[in-house]
């Protein structure tokens, strides 16, 4: 149990992050509906002291209720300030992010929230409201002034990209542990197959310009055999040697390509299956 | 009650009882609560959002010694009220339609 000016400091604590003009809006307001929460309650013992003398014991009983009331147990009408404070900061971050053609739809989910008992969405919203709010009350806001002749008020919305990316890196931070795991674990296998590929590409390279050399030689090789015999036939010689290495090499690298291939495609078939048999299993 | 209130319905209640008279928030909290399940935290949002909108303005009077601020409907409230009630009656008949007795 707090009495009223406990309630509205701990409100006024709680609104922090919010401009000026809002929290003040808010504070007034709440200030005033206990102040007549209040006096209502007052008024109650008064009624029960009219209609019953004070001796019997249910006039005496109605009194000691409304004296309850009366102090101000501002908790118990408003719910704790920090719950209030979310829903505050709440509706104005969401008036200030939505521009009007949403408006309407955008204040539904917190008007349900608000509406309904407030206890257990209340710290679940509180969270992702706060940075909101926090955000939105760093724009402008041309709010009404109490000024002594009525007043219309129009407060002005501007929409911050920082408070747009502030959101998303909120919501990458929250993100449970495993994603980024996972994101990891991806990364790993994709650099492992990435070099593993490096290295066939290579080989290939190097069959290719066995290939290639071995009949460069050859030829040479032929026409050197008719001025340097001796010459020629050490060229025709090794020339064939690397013709026949590249192409036994070359066969030996297809069918490991193959392989690999094969296997990448089991590895990615697998993980695939077993995905979807975790998400059968989810739902 | 299973059926929730909307943000428009609230709206619209809002700006029936102000048609009736100005009062400030803690009667319009009371005599909506009378016949609607809202919490006392329900209005202020409500009521920010007309006043932004301009369909309600307010005044502040002095009362025990201190300001109480009066909330009135203007006349694009009223007229967004009249609106409202025209919505209300074409859905309340499309609903009836289904759901009432005498369908």
């Amino acid at each position: 149990m707090m009495d009223k000016n406990t309630y509205l400091l701990e409100l006024e604590r709680e609104l922090k992050g919010l401009s000026e003009i809002d929290r003040a809006n808010a504070l007034a307001y709440y200030g005033e509906y206990l102040d007549d929460a209040e006096a209502a309650g007052t008024g109650s013992i008064d009624a029960a002291g009219a209609t019953g003398d004070e001796t019997s014991e249910a006039g005496a009983q109605a009194i000691a209720a409304a004296e309850v009331t009366a102090a101000a147990a501002a908790e118990s009408i408003l719910g704790s300030p920090r719950t209030l404070a979310a829903q505050i900061k709440a509706d104005i971050a969401m008036a200030s992010e939505m521009q009007d053609p949403f408006g309407e739809q955008a204040s539904l989910p917190i008007l349900s929230w608000t509406a309904g008992s407030q206890t257990s969405g209340a710290t679940a919203n509180q969270a992702a409201s706060q940075t909101t709010a926090q955000t939105a009350s760093q724009m402008p806001q041309a709010a009404n002034q109490t000024a002594p002749t009525a007043s219309t008020a129009e407060s002005t919305k501007s929409k911050s990209g920082i408070g747009v990316v502030l959101t998303v890196v909120l919501a990458i931070l929250a993100l449970p542990v495993g994603l980024p795991l996972a994101i990891a674990l991806f990364a790993v296998i994709i650099a492992v197959l990435a070099s593993l590929f490096a290295v066939l590409v290579s080989l290939a390279a190097v069959v290719f310009s066995f290939f290639v050399a071995g009949i460069a030689a050859i030829v040479a090789g032929i026409i050197l055999l008719f001025t340097e015999f001796a010459v020629g036939l050490f060229y025709l010689g090794s020339g064939l040697v690397m013709f026949g290495l590249s192409v036994l090499l070359g066969i030996a690298f297809w069918q490991l390509g193959r392989l690999c291939i094969k296997g990448v495609a089991r590895l990615f078939n697998a993980l695939r299956l077993k995905l979807a048999k975790k998400e059968r299993v989810a739902q | 009650m299973v059926f929730q209130i909307t943000a428009s319905l609230l709206d619209a209640c809002v700006l029936s009882r102000l048609s009736r008279s100005d009062t400030y928030g803690y009667e319009l909290t009371q005599d909506l609560r009378e016949s609607l399940q809202v919490s006392e935290s329900t209005l202020y949002p409500v009521l920010r959002r007309l006043q932004s909108s301009a369909f309600l303005k307010t005044y502040d009077v002095p009362h025990q010694g201190r300001n109480r601020r009066y909330y009135a409907i203007t006349e694009s409230g009223k007229k967004q009220l009249d609106e409202f009630r025209n919505d209300w009656k074409t859905y309340r008949s499309r609903i009836d339609s289904f759901l009432g007795s005498d369908a």
